[in-house]
């Protein structure tokens, strides 16, 4: 692997969160070029980002103001320009992460020897190039039993784990002086608390109120004499204002005061930030900063939360939570539950020293629920819940399918025993299991799994009795066109299944998805590529039976045997270490 | 210095040109040469020209020189049918083009006195039957494509005359490519189907038409116009919702953008809509197809649009002309004959539908009582309002209930004898005044189906009557009539074929749409200042000029089209099927960019 290409035109936050394929890439392969594709709005933060060898910035502002001028010749010159500068390399790997239709296109005209991500056929039609692409693109449908965050996503599509774990972000020694002396002249030691606190995110709903945020500070003042620091851009600059006519104390207020550089020094400082869902959250993990994230309304942490060993998470715990994307809620209950003092009680127990590894339950905690993210055996990242509670029929998905995506998408082996001994052991120790309450739960998606497989395994037989026939020197096109008239019936049957059994809704989705991405031309290959998918369903759907039939035996076996949470998390969680 | 058989020639080009133009070949005969015109002879022999200190032609082969001009031309044209000549001089390319091309071709020259000049050396005659001399600024209408030749040295000597005939070729091009034209039809009534039609048949002539369908609110207007018995009240209402229908279209039209507006005749447009689509130059024309005696609304509205387009002749164009408006034209109706047509019809059809005589249409008073007189034959009366007409009871279809266009179109192709008699809400029968020629004319006839229709003053400047059509005065008439043609079978058919192909030949929607937009640019139709986005073909194909591939791509549209935005680019990409080229992707790329992050960034109307 000589080239790379790295595509993200998406927001600051997500080009933070491809540092961990760059980390990766370097580290499988020590020669590699990486070239990274950037939207010019959010270039900025590329000037922190270490292990990559060259940039090419886009600028969307550019082709829209052409447009918007009738110059479609001018418009035509840029794009070619910047075509041919990305094009000065030829790339070994291609992966755009950007999921987005112009993104798509500007892929296809892209030369590399392997393109992942979504890009579009030589006909124009949408296709997504790699299987964890197109589970990605399966978040949106099943995105209530999605275990696995973003930044792992992008390292399974990469088909790399790193050493180094986390995000990483450099700060410049120019900027960690400044902020001395900004400190010193505020009267802030090097021996203070200082928490930082982002107030403000890329929309309203995903903004924690602001007067929660100054409750929260009037507590950590009043009890740790903490020193709080306000983070944000130019455009953030009312909340700090609203921000100190609501809090009792003085605090430093840099909202609309630092550069990224600054910003990236001043979260680097903080003994704590505690954030919205954006930007800053990802930045001060990536400079090893303790963060508390607040995941409200859309927000869904396992997707983009604090990616990185000990950061710890507060996620809304109602029905609703987290809203279906484009939904505008006009009752944002999430916000009211998620309240400072049970902020604060989290802060606290997160300053205390000790290893924050179990909340016990009460009604002070209803609904919320708090989590800690740890890198996992996988190597991926984790989320626990401090809070032991009844096991849901969503958690019990949610943990099965971290364990049988990779089997199916990576084709790792696995025999189902093993699989459900794993999820077994960290279902008892994260929840309270009543076994007999979770078959009755599973009984009915049991006989949706068996009908897709049936399903799935009529298709299997008719097409390979298709590629059979596809294969003879004079194939019969007319009979292999009767023989395929009830292959998308028997799709729209499968379809149907997850639309009826949301649970099992990642599992079709997927395969329909792999369905509208085979690329080959002829009957041959097409048919080979389609009964591969129809296997790996089978494969998937009896995997996941399998498991579900095998859990309650495995339930009476550990009982009594139940292991404690540190047991689990095997001393993995360093502690806080920026307490005075 | 002229050639010995100068008289001979000019005698030729001038009795043939007589034959095809005799106004031009008097104004050629009649021109008196200034004395700047000078010709000289070339080296190789050949005649010259020079006008002033200009010359026109090469002094050393004039010949040569317009071979090579033309070898020029024709090697980046495409266009092979229709040549447009800018300058004539002596004429040498306009004939080595006639000689090489069987085109027609429209030479432009401001110089009535050039032309005799040229007619006097060269012998034109050969080719005068495809070849327009153009000497005024009046630019025939030229359908379909047609690639321009500019001959320098004349364009030289009179740059701001080519300099208009271009504008107007141009809007011409544009017209040829396609427009824009935003249709407004009626809530309901007889306008509506017209409306529909000239959808179908602006469409049928390669324009993008947005339909402004106002019959979906035809319900709620019904509802409103009976929500309260006090008619004041009930006037304001429904004066309101036709505000509200004005501003619906209104925000279309933003929207759309088009190059025109055509409202039919009832069309809920009122006159602040009109005012602001002046204001922005959008043109827009009404098709009143009422009788402008009964309904006196256009006095008011006619004044507010840039062209008014209408069924009947004198008097109205004389009120017309009081009203101070300016651009009227006379459009009858017609014919939509992808939907009035022959049908072959089922047993059962013919069954349900066939009689000797029928009438299809609404109950008005001169109708329910002429109809009583045809009591004693084989008679059916279709359609609704005939509600109280106790004497035509049992004639009355289906309890007079509307009849869709579909069945009327079989009641047509069933009926031996369909009779028209326009309606009149004053007199016991036929109006002796009637001028204009309603509907059912022309679709009884599209449909090859024979009818007595009464007589209008304005039918026989559009069919041939007896011949084509047949006409009654009155009741006896009428009687007489139908009696001889129910016995003679084979004179009907002939009549009502022949009444058909003078349909086809004349008398259909897109021969009124053609005649309509025809109108429009003689009368120095302009665009709208929309901002489309767009940009002269010829100066983006210099622009494109650095990069091959884009030229190349470009260069595809240089006869389809006078200018071209992105919109259009990714319409033909879409419409298009295969592989997709690099260029193509390019600007697909810049497409969805503006889709995916334009509307977080900014949109605004215009």
């Amino acid at each position: 692997m000589k080239n790379v290409l790295i595509m993200n035109l998406a927001r600051m936050g997500d080009l933070v969160q491809t540092t961990p394929v760059l980390t990766g890439l370097k580290e499988k392969y020590p020669k590699v070029k990486i070239t990274l594709l950037v939207n010019s709005v959010f270039s900025e933060i590329c000037d922190f980002i270490p292990y990559f060898d060259r940039i090419v910035i886009l600028e969307l502002d550019k082709i829209l103001s052409e447009i918007k001028n009738g110059n479609i010749i001018g418009c035509y010159s840029y794009v070619k320009s910047i075509l041919d500068e990305i094009n000065t390399v030829y790339y070994d790997l291609i992966i755009n992460f950007a999921h987005t239709p112009p993104s798509a296109i500007l892929m296809s005209l892209i030369d590399a020897k392997e393109k992942r991500g979504l890009s579009i056929d030589k006909e124009g039609y949408s296709i997504k190039l790699h299987p964890w692409i197109r589970y990605f693109f399966n978040l949106l449908p099943g995105r209530n039993y999605n275990p696995f965050h973003l930044c792992d996503i992008y390292l399974l599509a990469s088909e790399i784990i790193p050493f180094r774990k986390g995000l990483h972000l450099s700060v410049s020694e120019e900027s960690c002086n400044w902020l001395q002396s900004l400190f010193s002249t505020n009267n802030i030691r090097p021996d203070d608390l200082v928490i930082g606190f982002q107030l403000g995110a890329s929309s309203e709903d995903k903004r924690w109120p602001v007067t929660s945020f100054a409750r929260l500070a009037d507590r950590l003042i009043e009890e740790f004499k903490a020193k709080i620091v306000l983070t944000g851009s130019a455009k953030e600059t009312q909340f700090g204002k609203e921000f100190e006519e609501e809090c009792e104390y003085r605090v430093l207020n840099l909202i609309g005061r630092t550069d990224l550089r600054k910003l990236v020094a001043v979260l680097h400082k903080c003994d704590l930030v505690v954030s919205n869902d954006t930007g800053p959250l990802h930045i001060a993990t990536a400079v090893g900063t303790t963060t508390l994230d607040i995941s409200m309304a859309s927000v869904y942490f396992r997707e983009t939360g604090p990616y990185g060993d000990g950061h710890y998470v507060i996620q809304s715990d109602i029905a609703c939570s987290p809203c279906t994307f484009g939904r505008t809620c006009t009752e944002m209950i999430c916000k009211d539950t998620i309240n400072p003092d049970i902020v604060f009680e989290v802060v606290k127990k997160i300053l205390s020293g000790e290893d924050l590894t179990f909340i016990k339950d009460s009604s002070f905690w209803q609904d919320v629920q708090v989590y800690r993210s740890f890198f996992d055996k996988d190597g991926l990242i984790n989320y626990c819940p401090l809070i032991k509670r009844s096991l849901t029929k969503k958690e019990l998905f949610i943990s099965i399918y971290r364990e049988t995506w990779p089997v199916i998408l990576d084709k790792e082996p696995v025999d189902h025993l093993t699989a459900a001994s794993k999820i077994m052991k960290r279902l008892l120790n994260w929840y309270i299991i009543d076994m007999q309450a979770v078959s009755e739960m599973v009984q009915q998606d049991l006989i949706a799994l068996e009908s897709i497989q049936n399903f799935a395994y009529t298709a299997l037989v008719k097409i390979g009795l298709i590629s059979k026939e596809a294969r003879k020197p004079d194939p019969d096109i007319a009979w292999i066109k009767d023989t395929w008239k009830i292959v998308p019936e028997l799709d729209r049957e499968i379809e149907t299944i997850g639309n009826t059994y949301s649970t099992l809704k990642p599992l079709t989705t997927l395969f329909k998805y792999g369905k509208e991405s085979i690329q080959e031309n002829d009957l041959k290959s097409m048919a080979s590529s389609a009964m591969s998918l129809y296997e790996d369903l089978i494969k998937h759907a009896s995997l996941i039976t399998e498991i579900l039939k095998s859990l309650p035996d495995l339930v009476q076996e550990s009982t009594g045997k139940a292991t404690n949470i540190e047991e689990f998390l095997e001393d993995r969680l360093p502690r806080v270490s920026h307490i005075p | 210095m002229i050639c010995k058989e100068a008289d001979k020639i000019f005698s030729k080009n001038i009795e043939t040109l007589r034959q095809w133009d005799s106004r031009l070949s008097q104004r050629v005969l009649s021109a008196s040469e200034a004395g700047d015109i000078d010709l000289i002879s070339s080296q190789s022999g050949a005649i010259s020209l020079a006008i002033g200190n200009h010359t026109i032609h090469s002094k050393y082969d004039p010949i040569k020189e317009a071979k090579d001009w033309i070898n020029f031309y024709l090697e980046k044209i495409e266009i092979n049918d229709t040549f447009v000549i800018f300058g004539l001089g002596l004429g040498y390319h306009v004939i080595e083009l006639a000689r090489r091309k069987d085109a027609k071709i429209f030479v432009f020259e401001p110089r009535t006195d050039v032309l005799k000049t040229a007619f006097k050396c060269l012998d034109f005659s050969p080719y005068l039957g495809r070849i327009t001399f153009i000497t005024d600024k009046i630019v025939p209408f030229i359908k379909g494509k047609f690639a321009i030749l500019k001959y320098k040295p004349s364009i030289k000597m009179y740059e701001t005359y080519f300099l208009e005939i271009r504008e107007k070729l141009e809007v011409l091009k544009r017209i040829n490519s396609g427009l824009k034209i935003m249709v407004v039809g009626p809530i309901y009534g007889g306008s509506l189907p017209i409306a529909r039609y000239c959808v179908s048949a602006l469409e049928n002539l390669g324009h993008r038409v947005e339909f402004v369908d106002n019959s979906i609110y035809e319900e709620t207007f019904f509802h409103l116009k009976n929500v309260t018995k006090n008619r004041e009240h009930v006037n304001y209402i429904l004066h309101s919702f036709t505000d509200l229908l004005s501003e619906a279209f209104k925000a279309r039209c933003c929207e759309f953008k088009p190059d025109f507006v055509l409202a039919l005749a009832q069309a809920p447009i009122n006159k602040g809509a009109l005012s602001e689509l002046r204001k922005y130059q959008v043109p827009t024309a009404m098709w009143f197809v009422e009788d402008f005696r009964l309904m006196t609304y256009w006095q008011e509205l006619a004044p507010m649009y840039d062209y008014f387009f209408t069924i009947q002749k004198e008097p109205f164009f004389d009120k017309l002309e009081s009203s101070g408006v300016k651009n009227f034209h006379y459009l009858p109706l017609a014919a939509s004959t992808n939907f009035h047509k022959k049908l072959d019809l089922s047993a059962e059809d013919k069954e349900n539908y066939a009689s000797d005589v029928s009438f299809v249409g609404a109950g008005y008073y001169n109708r329910r009582k002429f109809f009583e007189g045809l009591t004693d034959l084989d008679f059916k009366i279709w359609g609704n309002e005939w509600d109280g007409a106790t004497s035509l009871k049992k004639f009355i279809q289906r309890n007079g209930q509307r009849i869709d266009p579909e069945e009327i179109v079989k009641i047509f192709n069933a009926t031996k004898v369909n009779i028209n008699l326009h309606s009149s809400v004053h007199h016991e029968g036929v109006n002796p005044f009637g001028d204009f020629v309603n509907p059912r004319t022309f679709e009884i006839a599209a449909c090859g189906a024979f009818q007595l229709v009464d007589y209008r003053s304005e039918l026989p400047l559009l069919f041939e009557l007896d011949k084509e059509l047949v006409c009654f005065e009155n009741l006896n008439d009428l009687r007489k009539k139908i009696f001889y043609y129910l016995k003679h079978e084979d004179e009907r058919e002939d009549i009502a074929r022949r009444a058909k192909d003078r349909i086809l030949k004349e008398h259909t929607y897109e021969h009124r749409m053609e005649e309509m937009i025809d109108f429009l640019f003689e009368r120095g139709l302009a665009f709208p200042g929309w901002n489309r986005g767009k940009d002269d073909i010829d100066n983006l194909l210099k622009k494109a000029r650095p990069h091959k591939e884009l030229w190349e791509f470009l260069s595809k549209y240089q006869d389809k089209v006078t200018e071209l935005g992105l919109d259009d680019i990714i319409k033909d990409i879409q419409s298009g099927r295969g592989s997709l080229s690099r260029v193509e992707k390019i600007f697909l790329f810049a497409n969805s960019v503006k889709d995916f992050y334009f509307p977080k960034i900014e949109r605004s109307l215009e």
